[in-house]
C-alpha cells in the first residue's frame, strides 16, 4: 500500500505542479494583459485628447478684424474662421495682463458686453461659469496648466456657436470699459474647446492697449 | 547530463515564447499610439501651414483710378465681408462670397459705389485689407525746390493735384461781389486752365499771365479765380479769405511721428495798400470731417506795408510735431488713413485800398 501511495505521489505531483504553474501563468498573463490593455487605453485616450486639441488648434483661426475706441470704451471685433469648415461650440475667456506671453500674469477681465455680430442675427452672449480646475491654458513651455493655479476658483466664459454656413466666418464684438484696463497693457482673448467636462485653449491673441 | 540540458532548453524556449508574446502585444500597441498621434498631428500641422501660406499670400490692390479691385496675389481670394461707412459709422456687412481668381479684378461698384464708402475688406481666410492701404501712392512728378523726390510723399506739381474742394469767402471785393464759384486756376502751356468738376480744362481768362507768376521765376503758380456768369476773374479783392482743400493728399500711418508740409506762397499788393496776410495749414481726415488737426506753426501776421516792396514770399515748411502733442498723437494714431490738406489764406487790408493777389507755387508733404 505504502509503495502504491509512493507511486501515486510520483504520478500526481507533476500534474498538480503543472496545473498550478499553468494556472499561475494564466492568472499572471490575464493580469498583465488587463494592465497592458488598461495602460494602452489610457495612453490611447490621452493621445486621442491631445490629437483632438491639436487638431482644433490647427483648425481655428482667430484675428482682430477691427478695434475702435471712444473716450471710455474699447470695441474689439474678433474674426473667427476655420481651416476646415466645421460647426463647433467654443468658449471665449478674456484676460488682461501687463506682460506679453506668460499666463501667470493673466487677470480676468470684466467686459461691458460680448455679442456675436455676424452671421446675422446679432445676439448678446451671456457668460457661463467654468470651473478653473478643469479649464486649461497653454503656458510658454507649451504645456497645459489649469487656471486654478492662478488662484481663480472659476472663470466667466462666453459660448460661441460657430457655424460654417452661410459663411465660414464669424464676427464677435467685445466692449471693454477703459477703466477696467487700468494697470494693464494687453487685452487677451482666449478661445477654448470643450472635451468631456474639461476646457482647453485652442487660440489666443493679444491686443496692445495704449492708454 | 542530457536530462539537465533538456530542462535548460525548455526554460530558454519558454522564456523566448513569453518574451515573444509580450513583444507581439506591446510593440504594436505602442506603435499604434505613436502612429495615430503622429499622423493626426502631422496632418493638422500641414493643413494649417498650407492655410497660413495661402492666407499671407493674399494680395489685393486698387487700380490707380480706384474703380477696380484686383487680386494681385498668387491665390484665389474670396471676399466674405466688408466694412462700410454708413452715416459716419463703420458697419460690418456680410456679402455673398465674391471670388476673385488670381490676376483678375472686380469693379469696386460690386462692393460700394465709391472706394470712399469702404473702410476694409475681409477675406474668407481672415485677412483684413484696409482700403486706405490699398490706394496706390501718387508718385512725385516733380520735386519742389530744395527737396529730393524720395523725401516727399504725395508731392507733385500743383498742376497734377486732385483739388477736390475749394472754399472762398470774400468779405469785400473790389466789385462788391461775393465769390460764390471759386476755381483754382493756373497758367500753363500759354493758356489758362481751371479745375472744373474734377478735371483741368482750358478756359478763356482776360487776365495777364503775370497773375500766375508773381515772382517772375517762370514757375506757374496756383491762383484762385471766381466765376460770375461768363466772367472769369482773378481775385483782386481788398479783403478776402480762401481755402484750398486738396483731397486724399496725405496718407498718415498710425505711428506717424512728424508731418511736414512744404510750401511756397506768394502775395503781391498795390503800392497804396497795407495788408496782413496769414496762412493756416490743416489736415482733415478724408472720410471723417470731424478728425482735423491744424498746425501750431503758422504764418499768421506777416505784413506788406504800403509803399514798401509789394511782394511777399513765404517759402518754408509747416510742422506737425505729432509725438510732441498729445492731442495730435491720440487723434492721428486712432484715425490713420488718407487726409485732405487744407491751406487757408486770409488777407486783411489795414490801410489804403487796392488789389491783392495771392498764389501758391508748390505744396508737398513728407511724413516720418
Amino acid at each position: 500500500m505504502s509503495r502504491t501511495l509512493i507511486k501515486l505521489d510520483k504520478g500526481i505531483s507533476p500534474v498538480i505542479s503543472t496545473t498550478i504553474l499553468i494556472a499561475t501563468v494564466i492568472i499572471l498573463g490575464i493580469t498583465f494583459m488587463t494592465y497592458a490593455t488598461s495602460l494602452s487605453n489610457m495612453q490611447s485616450s490621452e493621445a486621442r485628447l491631445r490629437n483632438m486639441i491639436l487638431d482644433e488648434t490647427a483648425k481655428v483661426v482667430m484675428y482682430f478684424e477691427k478695434v475702435s475706441t471712444t473716450d471710455n470704451i474699447i470695441e474689439i471685433y474678433l474674426g473667427l474662421t476655420k481651416v476646415i469648415p466645421e460647426a463647433n461650440t467654443y468658449y471665449l475667456i478674456l484676460f488682461k495682463t501687463y506682460d506679453y506671453g506668460s499666463v501667470y500674469d493673466l487677470s480676468p477681465l470684466s467686459v461691458s458686453n460680448v455679442s456675436q455680430i455676424l452671421p446675422q442675427p446679432p445676439r448678446n452672449i451671456l457668460p457661463d461659469t467654468l470651473p478653473a480646475t478643469k479649464t486649461y491654458v497653454v503656458e510658454t513651455t507649451g504645456n497645459y496648466v489649469p487656471l486654478n493655479i492662478l488662484g481663480y476658483p472659476s472663470i466667466n466664459a462666453y459660448p460661441l456657436m460657430y457655424k460654417p454656413q452661410p459663411l465660414n466666418s464669424s464676427l464677435i464684438k467685445i466692449e471693454i470699459g477703459k477703466s477696467d484696463l487700468t494697470g494693464s497693457r494687453y487685452v487677451v482673448p482666449i478661445i477654448l474647446i470643450n472635451f468631456g467636462d474639461e476646457y482647453y485653449e485652442v487660440a489666443r491673441l493679444y491686443y496692445f492697449y495704449k492708454p | 547530463m542530457s536530462h539537465t540540458l533538456r530542462s535548460g532548453q525548455a526554460e530558454v524556449i519558454g522564456g523566448l515564447i513569453v518574451a515573444s508574446v509580450l513583444l507581439i502585444v506591446i510593440v504594436p500597441l505602442t506603435l499604434n499610439i505613436i502612429s495615430s498621434t503622429t499622423t493626426i498631428g502631422t496632418r493638422s500641422f500641414v493643413l494649417r501651414s498650407q492655410f497660413e501660406v495661402e492666407r499671407w499670400s493674399e494680395k489685393l490692390t486698387l487700380s490707380k483710378d480706384m474703380t477696380k479691385l484686383e487680386n494681385s496675389g498668387p491665390v484665389k481670394v474670396t471676399i466674405v465681408r466688408i466694412w462700410r461707412n454708413v452715416n459716419g459709422t463703420s458697419v460690418p456687412i456680410d456679402v455673398q462670397p465674391i471670388e476673385i481668381p488670381s490676376g483678375e479684378y472686380i469693379p469696386i461698384t460690386q462692393l460700394a459705389s465709391t472706394p470712399k464708402e469702404l473702410e476694409a475688406i475681409v477675406t474668407a481666410r481672415g485677412r483684413v485689407f484696409k482700403i486706405s492701404e490699398l490706394i496706390p501712392p501718387t508718385p512725385p512728378t516733380g520735386a519742389p525746390l530744395g527737396l529730393s523726390g524720395n523725401e516727399i510723399s504725395g508731392g507733385s506739381t500743383l498742376f497734377d493735384l486732385n483739388i477736390s474742394v475749394m472754399r472762398c469767402i470774400i468779405n469785400k471785393s473790389r466789385e462788391s461781389r461775393v465769390c460764390n464759384r471759386p476755381l483754382p486756376a493756373i497758367y500753363y502751356n500759354n493758356s489758362w486752365w481751371a479745375y472744373v468738376n474734377g478735371s483741368w480744362r482750358p478756359i478763356n481768362v482776360d487776365s495777364d499771365k503775370t497773375y500766375s507768376d508773381l515772382d517772375g521765376n517762370n514757375a506757374s503758380e496756383l491762383v484762385v479765380i471766381h466765376l460770375v456768369g461768363n466772367d472769369y476773374r482773378v481775385l483782386g479783392g481788398t479783403n478776402y479769405q480762401y481755402a484750398i482743400r486738396i483731397g486724399n493728399y496725405v496718407n498718415i500711418a498710425s505711428d506717424v511721428k512728424l508731418i511736414a508740409v512744404y510750401m511756397k506762397a506768394l502775395f503781391k499788393s498795390s503800392k497804396d495798400v497795407s495788408v496782413v496776410v496769414g496762412i493756416n495749414v490743416s489736415l482733415a481726415h478724408s472720410r471723417n470731417m470731424s478728425v482735423m488737426v491744424s498746425s501750431y506753426a503758422v504764418l499768421s501776421s506777416a505784413k506788406i506795408t504800403k509803399g514798401d516792396i509789394n511782394l511777399m514770399i513765404y517759402e518754408g515748411y509747416v510742422l506737425f510735431p505729432v509725438k510732441q502733442f498729445n492731442y495730435f498723437d491720440t487723434l492721428l494714431s486712432n484715425n490713420p488713413g488718407l487726409y485732405d490738406l487744407i491751406i487757408e489764406i486770409n488777407v486783411t487790408v489795414q490801410e489804403g485800398a487796392g488789389d491783392v493777389y495771392s498764389s501758391i507755387e508748390y505744396i508737398a508733404v513728407s511724413t516720418a
